[in-house]
């Protein structure tokens, strides 16, 4: 059962919160140990005394502060590194679909290229009149790839 | 003649949510400044809750985690409060960690006092006030720990402890009375 009545015990409350405040203060400790009460307060100022004069100790870094500080400055710069943006990636990396399509690309225009240049045999008067049947379809099939691979690329 | 320039904005130490802010867009210098603000208190509250041997790694992991997910502190709440949360949090990882079993909130306070204590009972208490009172403290139930903790390490004010845990002003005042009657029992007690 309480000693004190309510109103009282509100008292001491607020006593005890405000002598801790100016503890937290930095108000001088000597002063405060001549504003300590007599009874049960004073007890419980003593312990505040020696509460914040533990946290004040339990404060103390040593060196600990500059190994802590070295490993983070390693983690700010490995953390930096992963935000940058991946390096492109080299050939040798790309996806088999990419891969597939980039080689019958230059298949493609190989073989329109061999087909193209190569001197036809036919009569010079023949040229104008389209020897050449399969251009439009290698400009077309060129294209189709090139669009493949860009879709590819975009999705990648 | 009056010199109306303003006075260097050094004067003034930057306010923590707009350190945060430019570590946020990649300023180092702001992210260390912040740690060198904290350290102090962090390293003090883990002091009160860890074996002495333990203190630097755990207190490595806070500033690791605070450092890993600044990007995704939003400014909703003080950003002491969220360094707090963190911290809290990291020390409860530990005793998890130690124990590889599920530890109930129950056993983690048995941990806590169990280690403080063997810690504690390799160093004479009476050469050294910071362990007794931590041993102390260990003994005190989680919420008047929280209380003592809250007011002497992290130095929070009243009516923000008050804030934090959801109660009246004057509820918190009552609680902080309790915590330090209970303390001072205990200190009364490791002394005889």
């Amino acid at each position: 059962m309480n000693k004190f009545s309510k109103p009282q015990e509100q008292q001491l409350d607020d006593l005890l919160s405000e002598f801790a405040d100016r503890v937290m203060s930095g108000e001088n400790e000597t002063n405060m140990q001549e504003t300590i009460a007599q009874g049960e307060l004073a007890e419980l100022q003593k312990t505040v005394l020696r509460m914040k004069a533990a946290a004040q100790k339990a404060r103390t870094t040593d060196n600990a502060d500059v190994r802590i500080r070295n490993r983070l400055l390693m983690e700010w710069k490995k953390a930096r590194e992963a935000e940058r943006p991946a390096p492109k990636r080299f050939i040798w990396n790309w996806t088999f679909p990419r891969l597939a399509l980039a080689g019958g690309l230059a298949v493609l225009i190989i073989f329109s290229a061999v087909t193209l240049l190569t001197p036809s045999a036919a009569p010079l008067t023949a040229t104008s009149s389209g020897s050449q049947p399969w251009s439009p379809l290698f400009i077309i099939a060129g294209l189709v790839i090139i669009a493949l691979l860009l879709w590819h690329n975009r999705h990648d | 003649m009056i010199n109306l320039r303003k006075s260097p904005p050094n004067n003034v130490p930057p306010i923590d949510e707009e350190l945060v802010r430019l570590a946020q867009m990649g300023k180092q210098d702001s992210f260390i400044l912040l740690y060198e603000r904290y350290l102090p208190n962090v390293i003090a509250r883990v002091r009160f809750k860890v074996p002495a041997g333990d203190v630097e790694d755990v207190t490595q992991e806070i500033f690791i985690a605070v450092l890993k997910s600044l990007g995704s502190f939003k400014g909703q709440s003080k950003f002491s409060t969220w360094i707090w949360t963190i911290t809290n949090r990291k020390i409860v990882d530990y005793y998890r960690s130690r124990k590889s079993s599920l530890i109930e909130q129950d056993d983690y306070k048995e941990v806590v006092t169990r280690n403080l204590s063997n810690h504690t009972a390799s160093v004479d208490s009476h050469q050294d006030d910071l362990m007794t009172v931590q041993h102390a403290l260990g003994t005190l139930p989680q919420n008047y720990q929280d209380i003592l903790l809250m007011r002497f390490v992290d130095e929070m004010p009243f009516n923000e402890i008050a804030l934090q845990n959801g109660q009246s002003l004057e509820a918190t005042k009552s609680l902080f009375r309790r915590s330090a009657a209970a303390l001072a029992k205990r200190l009364e007690g490791d002394h005889e």
